[in-house]
């Protein structure tokens, strides 16, 4: 009972912080827009759209989705990291390491480098859709290839290493299209590897919701399978957990997270690697306590860190991967090194 | 790796470029204008309709006081909030930025903007970018006056050239090169254009303007003059570095000392003063104690 | 009760398991012993259903193994094996109510709670409630599994049997927790609850079983009373090596 309060409390804690970071996201950015024109803009808006303001409207469909989608992209990232690790076993797995987000990249390279040549053009959905048939393609290339000939089984150890061995077949792919492409595209190539939030827009924001909260939902279901994983495959069957059905099922859920996000913002690392292993240290291993707070607290770590790619060289703006990467590095280490590991 | 990668972008971004951040000195203006357009650009310092320029996009270099404006950063990596925190009334562009959705939500937002005609890469096409330019700013005046200048310059380098003829064969190599690969600006340039003029011809073709090319290539395209943009020259430093770098080493060009470093912002767009710059290139290439 | 008929287990040209059949009935302690690769460890995996044999079959009160969900099968049926990683930090009552989640959906009810309570209390290990699993000792973290084993099964069931299988358990404990263990486990005894166990040492088997079956390379012997079993000649047939037997307190003690 007592574990159960003090879980509870650290999930108030968790929503607290992200409604102050998110309203914190939404005050501050390049343009500077006023309490009250943020007001006048949610009557307005929907009432009388003719006679909003450009930095009404700039609030509506820029300031205020862009940070909706951090959260929701922070949330995605995050679950999909301690799902892998529960699912792997192992507390340095990230999401893309099956292969999922090097495919997407390769996908938006292959976009942005040969997309003129083929006649498919879909506005601004080409994009994504490119990208989330990379990530469909090399998650469905590493799920295969890792079937053992003999066995046919799943072995976890082989996943892993097939994922490595896609993930640089797919990176040297990403490297080949910079390298054939002209300079514009090879910048363009760079910079959607590196993460962007930029291209939030309501209709982005529903399709994202939609992938976020299903898989969160049915990644809960789930949550107490992970759990007896823990033990080890053969335990885990003897509690009654239906092995293949977890894996598979825990896989298509973060391809479809994992895919999705990457397909709208870009690679964006560390983010899925560093929250499960903060919240670990907090409150043990319980996956029950850590999908749905791993949402939370993904959310707060990537709304801040765009909150700094936005402000940092403003008016232009930072790839919001490198403020990841620059701020998970010194917390990954420091808590790899408190942290003991059997690895 | 990619990470440690991601982190030396971040650092060097930071500390190399001192364009951003430039405070903006304009603030009480009512006409604002956010211009992503190396070319544009130095056409509306040509015409001096600069006074209502309150951004520019980190690739426009020249002239060198635009610096001193705020940038609004890469025009292929723009944000929205970074091009409308310049509070633009206007933004000029030529239809090379990005990325897409940048430019839906600037629509979206129905912020005006604004793409000049689409003219040959010749004189006459640029004669007409000026002029068309020049009316816009109503600057007419000084659009004929930079129009006169231009074809006058431009018929003398012509003259000049008849009696070269376009025997000289140039490599132009643009910003350096990464482990050895080249990238070369190909016979499809508009470099190649002004060394047409200028009395020479270019090296190397290939399908588009820029082409990556191994030492190799460069080694067996033997060149009589080698041009080196301003990024990748100064950071070797000095010309001797240059001739010893593999492929460039033992051409015509290294053996003769005929190895010159060129604006970058010169070569790739026309404008008022393509005609100064083929004539420079005419001197480097035929005038060899010019060129020294 | 658990019926064993004619069941096999091929892989390859290899014939691990060969045409063994046989029953293990409730309130005894059911032993198997025999020599390293005789087959011991494949048979107990396919009574427990992590292995599934090439031919026969195996029966839990008279239905085939086959027709219980796994859900329904882990509510009844338990293995405590040598087995004691564990992947991340865990306090020991969590892993112990690791036990019960086939037992529940959401959250643990009270019965839950209090299984989980008196199994570890049952294993003596109460005491390491509110430590981090993976923080103890080899011989600590053995016993803890033994609790989350005891709360599976922890409340009988009417009309139903439990099964308590056991894989070379043994392995980590020095002699004081060998014994204990052993003792604990057939003070469970009882005639809803089936007990089946691998072990290795043969003075164990001969204590603390009532039912010995030994195998050897893949066929079964015999099965017996420890008695009848642990006779010298069957010792030289099956291990290869002169033994004597002698007995202690009631029981054959095995001398080599």
């Amino acid at each position: 009972m007592k574990q159960q309060q003090s879980s509870r409390s650290i999930t108030v804690i968790l929503v607290v912080v992200l409604v102050a970071c998110m309203l914190l996201s939404i005050r501050l950015g390049a343009v500077s827009i006023s309490l009250s024109e943020m007001q006048s803009a949610f009557s307005r808006y929907f009432t009388t759209p003719d006679t909003v303001t450009l930095n009404e409207r700039i609030f509506m469909t820029i300031r205020l989705p862009r940070a909706f989608l951090c959260v929701l992209v922070g949330a995605s990232l995050a679950v999909g990291g301690t799902l892998m690790q529960a699912l792997f076993r192992n507390p340095i797995v990230e999401p893309g390491l099956i292969g999922t987000s090097s495919g997407a990249a390769f996908g938006a390279a292959m976009y942005f480098a040969l997309g003129a040549m083929f006649k498919f053009d879909t506005g601004v959905w080409t994009l994504p859709i490119a990208a989330g048939a990379g990530a469909l393609l090399s998650t469905i290339l590493v799920y295969i290839l890792s079937l053992s000939g003999q066995t046919k089984k799943n072995s976890i150890v082989v996943l892993l290493l097939v994922g490595m061995a896609v993930n640089a077949l797919f990176m040297s792919g990403v490297g080949f299209f910079s390298y054939i492409a002209r300079d514009p595209q090879a910048r363009s190539i760079t910079f959607w590897g590196l993460g962007n939030l930029s291209g939030a827009d309501w209709t982005v924001i529903k399709v994202v919701c939609v992938s976020t909260f299903g898989c969160i939902t049915v990644a809960m279901r789930y949550a107490k399978d992970l759990n007896a994983l823990m033990l080890g495959d053969d335990e885990a069957m003897l509690l009654g957990v239906n092995l293949k059905g977890l894996k598979v099922t825990i896989l298509l859920i973060n391809v479809v997270m994992i895919a999705v996000v990457t397909a709208f913002a870009g690679v964006i690392s560390f983010v899925g690697l560093i929250v499960p292993h903060m919240l670990r240290a907090v409150k043990g291993a319980d996956n029950r306590f850590l999908i749905p707070n791993s949402a939370l607290l993904g959310g707060i770590l990537l709304t801040l860190a765009d909150l700094l790619a936005r402000m940092l060289l403003r008016p232009a703006e930072l790839p919001v991967g490198i403020v990841t990467s620059v701020i998970g590095v010194p917390i990954f280490i420091y808590l790899l090194r408190r942290t003991k590991y059997i690895i | 790796m990619k990470h440690l990668i991601g982190i030396f972008i971040a650092s060097s971004l930071l500390l190399s470029c001192g364009r951003f951040g430039k405070k903006d000195e304009k603030q009480e203006q009512s006409e604002r204008i956010v211009c992503i357009s190396k070319q544009y650009n130095e056409i509306i310092y040509a015409l001096g309709a600069e006074e209502d320029i309150v951004a520019a996009d980190i690739s426009s270099t020249y002239p060198p006081q635009i610096k001193e404006l705020p940038t609004v950063g890469y025009h292929r990596a723009l944000s929205t909030e970074g091009i409308l925190a310049a509070k633009p009334t206007l933004i000029l562009h030529d239809n090379n930025i990005g990325p897409e959705h940048v430019v839906q939500q600037i629509t979206a937002l129905k912020i005006p903007t604004k793409v000049f005609g689409k003219y040959n890469g010749d004189i006459r096409g640029t004669d007409s970018l000026i002029r068309e330019m020049g009316a816009y700013f109503h600057k007419e005046r000084a659009a004929d006056s930079l129009c006169a200048i231009l074809d006058k310059d431009m018929e003398q380098v012509l003259e000049k050239a008849k009696q070269y003829g376009d025997t000289q064969r140039v490599l132009v190599i643009h910003y350096g090169r990464a482990s050895n690969v080249y990238l070369i600006m190909t016979a499809k340039s508009t470099a190649a254009r002004m060394l047409a003029w200028a009395g020479g011809r270019m090296a190397v073709d290939g399908a588009r303007g820029m082409k990556q090319m191994s030492p190799e290539v460069i080694a067996a395209s033997d060149p009589d003059v080698i041009l080196l943009t301003d990024f990748g020259y100064d950071r070797l430093g000095s010309l001797e570095k240059v001739k010893a770098l593999p492929g460039i080493a033992g051409t015509k060009a290294a053996t003769n000392n005929r190895i010159y470093r060129v604006e970058e912002h010169d070569l790739v767009y026309m404008g008022p003063r393509t005609g100064k710059v083929a004539a420079r290139l005419q001197k480097l290439l035929h005038d060899e104690t010019a060129a020294k | 009760m658990i019926t064993v008929k004619n069941i096999t287990y091929k892989t390859g040209d290899n014939t691990l398991v060969d045409d063994i059949s046989v029953e293990f009935k409730p309130g005894i302690v059911n032993l198997i012993v025999g020599p390293n690769g005789a087959g011991k460890s494949t048979l107990i995996k396919m009574l427990s259903g992590q292995m599934k044999e090439t031919s026969g079959m195996v029966m839990y009160g008279g239905k085939p193994l086959g027709v219980y969900t796994l859900r329904e099968l882990a509510k009844s049926r338990a293995l405590l094996s040598q087995n004691m990683e564990l992947a991340f930090s865990a306090r020991v009552s969590e892993v112990v109510m690791m036990g019960r989640y086939p037992h529940f959906s959401e959250r643990p009810t009270t019965s839950d709670l209090q299984a989980c309570d008196e199994a570890m209390k049952y294993a003596d290990i109460a005491y390491l409630k509110d430590r981090d699993y993976t923080t103890l000792s080899g011989g600590e973290k053995q016993r803890v599994q033994f609790a989350r084993v005891l709360a599976q099964i922890w409340y009988p069931e009417p009309n139903k049997c439990r099964y308590l299988l056991l894989d070379e358990p043994l392995a980590y404990l020095d002699v004081y927790y060998q014994h204990q263990l052993m003792q604990q486990i057939k003070l469970l005894r009882s005639d809803t609850l089936v007990v089946v166990g691998v072990v290795h040492d043969l003075n164990i088997a001969a204590k603390y079983g009532e039912s010995i079956s030994m195998i050897h390379r893949g066929k079964l012997l015999l099965t017996g009373t420890p008695e009848s079993v642990f006779t010298e000649a069957n010792i030289k047939e099956v291990y290869g090596v002169e033994a004597e037997i002698l007995v202690n307190k009631g029981k054959p003690y095995i001398c080599f």
